[in-house]
């Protein structure tokens, strides 16, 4: 009630101002008059009288001021008109704020690219809910010799270890499995476009256990796993792409390497699946067809469905709460022992022994590995140019506001207090600032698209508030500095003496010049450490190109190919002999 | 009468401005005068701080402004309690009996 009360009467004050200040006035000059008509009384005349109640009580004007710096709108009001002074500053020198600006756009804009980069590889959880919980499972030695295998041995597990290992309710509350239909990309008709799209078959409890919500229809039951049923799970961005985000997708067909399947539900926006670095377009029910083998392998005995030699089902396992990953180790490993020897016959005890792991799903997982170190120092180098950038527009605040120093001055002198002085000079900061954060910004934006088009990871590189919070942090930490950075030589300067210097033989402080040497020497340092650190790296690319290879390169032509791109094995074959072959002959001539 | 007037003791000047108030509605010279009389003299609030005072009451609900013209046929504003103002006054002059005493206490303690 008071609240309100007092913010409607502070609105007023600011947006009826003009009345406000009439009205303020009329009882001021009230006041007064009454004042001094009690002087009067005692046998002052008028002139007298309103002189002596003005050396009593202060100019009317002073008044005026206290009573209306009182309320909080009067800051509001402050703060605009800063605001609007130093818009009318920096106005006055564009060549300035352009540098300004810019410089700090680059520094700011080159921590967020870079941050938002590092989150996403190696911070950032699956857009799941309670994520912590999950893990992928592992096998850093490799599955049991003998077997079936992908490619992917630290990873892939038997079908009898997954049903095994599902059963342990005291560890998992769910443990999902997942295998791609190709390496790449799969056949794909909707009506009579043939395309390729990447497809993965999951168990039934895959969109349950991961807690995947729906934009449209419904995810997988465990009927659809054992029932092998021909339904299908488009992604969110496939659904975009493919249909338009028409709510009538729901019930077409999709024929999958000639299979037909339902489409019954599309995922929510932002669940890209969970292969390393790319999208999934769809998803089906684990299938026991051989056309639809995993990985798009030739069916053999070691290598088909249910087969307990075929190693080829990756596992996700959202842990119970409370339960940790050494507790769940120690009660899963004898479980996987036995389940991972079924099928195999009596081990040789000198094999190689399968061990289980954990690894987590913060990032992108085998990216983590690898990008961990280059990237940390990477952000380390863009801190450094934050760190430059923030010296270089202090130092030109400090030059600028030197040549200030009797602009400050005359304000001093017509009673501007230090402490408006300083609000002023931080509100220019903050403006400056916030361009250049602003820029910053958009430079983020280009220069992510720019890394994740340069790195082919599909799953973009989102901006979300833990990079926005961090740069927020790094710009006001910046407008901090750069506010006070030339608070000292303007402020501590005597007034009087500027007041007389002539603007060619500005004053100069013997402290301030110091605290500016601080500043050059350190930004000199820094530039030295990225000078060489800059140097060293492209002194070692270039050592990459120019390093004697040991065998003659004159003519040589190196090419790749992509067979496995092709829908069958024969295909395969077929290729490989027709272009390469032609290829292999053409060259010899 | 004294030869110095002393400063408001810190926060006590709103409670002061209602109770002049609770007296009569008073435009703004009305109730520094009203301070100054009835403190025989020991308090003389200067106008901005009694404006602010004025000004602070009023957002808060306590007291009331109305134009309303003055006996030389001008107009002042005149201050009246509201009822929430009154509430405020008596709990307020009931907190500073208690701490009024409680210091005396500890002052003549031995």
């Amino acid at each position: 009630m008071s609240l309100l009360r007092n913010l409607g009467s502070g609105l007023r004050s600011l947006f009826r101002k003009e009345q406000v200040n009439r009205e303020l006035d009329e009882e001021l000059g009230e006041y007064l008059e009454l004042a001094a008509a009690e002087k009067m009384k005692q046998g002052m005349n008028r002139q007298d009288a309103l002189r002596a109640v003005r050396l009593e009580g202060g100019s009317l004007d002073g008044t005026k001021e206290i009573v209306r710096s009182g309320g909080w709108e009067s800051v509001v009001d402050t703060l605009w008109r800063d605001l609007l002074f130093a818009v009318r500053m920096l106005r006055k020198s564009p060549g300035f704020m352009l540098v300004a600006m810019l410089t700090l756009a680059l520094g700011i804009g080159g921590n967020t690219a870079v941050f938002s980069v590092m989150n996403t590889v190696l911070l950032r959880y699956l857009p799941l809910p309670n994520p912590q919980q999950l893990v992928f499972l592992r096998l850093p030695n490799g599955p049991p010799d003998g077997v079936g295998t992908t490619g992917d041995d630290d990873k892939s597990f038997s079908y009898p270890v997954f049903e095994a290992l599902r059963k342990e309710h005291a560890v998992f509350s769910d443990l999902m499995a997942y295998m791609p239909l190709a390496v790449d990309k799969v056949a794909v008709r909707i009506g009579e476009d043939p395309e390729e799209a990447e497809g993965d078959m999951v168990s039934g409890n895959f969109f349950s256990g991961l807690g995947v919500s729906f934009t449209r229809g419904r995810g997988f039951a465990l009927e659809d796993e054992t029932a092998h049923a021909s339904v299908v799970v488009l992604s969110y961005s496939y659904w975009t792409i493919r249909f338009g985000r028409s709510p009538s997708a729901i019930g077409q067909t999709i024929y999958v390497k000639g299979v037909p399947f339902t489409v019954i539900g599309v995922t929510a926006q932002g669940f890209y699946g969970l292969e390393p670095a790319s999208s999934t377009d769809f998803w089906i029910p684990l299938q026991n067809r051989p056309e639809l083998n995993a990985w798009d392998e030739e069916p053999s005995q070691n290598t088909l469905y249910g087969s307990p030699k075929w190693w080829c089902i990756q596992l996700i396992g959202r842990f119970v709460p409370g339960v940790t990953q050494s507790q769940a180790l120690e009660k899963l490993d004898p479980v996987f022992q036995s389940a991972a020897l079924v099928g195999l016959g009596t081990p040789d005890p000198k094999a190689k022994k399968s061990i289980l792991a954990f690894s987590s799903t913060q990032g992108i997982q085998g990216m983590r590995d690898d990008y961990q170190k280059p990237i940390q120092i990477l952000l380390a180098m863009v801190g450094l140019v934050l760190a430059i950038a923030c010296a270089n527009v202090s130092t030109l605040l400090v030059g600028r506001n030197a040549t200030r120093a009797r602009e400050f001055s005359v304000r001093i002198a017509l009673g501007a207090g230090r402490s408006r002085l300083l609000r002023q000079m931080l509100t220019e900061s903050f403006l400056l600032v916030a361009g250049g954060t602003a820029l910053g910004w958009m430079f983020a934006i280009s220069g992510s698209r720019a890394l994740a088009a340069w790195s082919g990871v599909e799953i973009p590189f989102v901006l979300d508030s833990r990079v926005l919070l961090s740069t927020l942090a790094i710009s006001i930490s910046c407008a901090i500095v750069f506010g006070l950075a030339p608070l000292r030589s303007a402020v501590s300067v005597p007034v009087g003496v500027t007041l007389k210097t002539s603007n060619a033989t500005a004053y100069r402080d013997q402290r301030s010049s110091w605290s500016g040497k601080v500043v050059v020497a350190s930004q000199m340092a820094l530039c030295l450490i990225l000078l060489v650190g800059s140097g060293l790296l492209v002194r070692s690319l270039r050592n990459y190109q120019t390093l004697p290879l040991g065998l003659r390169v004159d003519g040589l032509l190196v090419f790749g190919t992509d067979p496995l791109l092709s829908a069958q094995r024969r295909g395969k074959g077929a290729f490989l002999s027709k272009s390469a072959c032609p290829l292999a002959c053409s060259s010899r001539r | 009468m004294p030869d110095k007037s002393s400063d408001v003791v810190q926060g006590t000047l709103d409670m002061l401005v209602l109770k002049t108030l609770a007296l009569e509605p008073m435009h703004g010279y009305g109730i520094s005068v009203r301070i100054e009389q009835m403190s025989r003299g020991v308090f003389h609030p200067n106008a901005g701080s009694l404006f602010l005072a004025i000004q602070r009451l009023q957002r808060d609900g306590l007291i009331d402004g109305e134009w309303k013209p003055t006996e030389n046929n001008r107009r002042a504003r005149y201050y009246v309690l509201t009822k929430k103002g009154r509430q405020r006054l008596s709990s307020e002059t009931r907190e500073w009996g208690r701490q009024a005493a409680a210091i005396a206490r500890i002052l003549e303690a031995s």
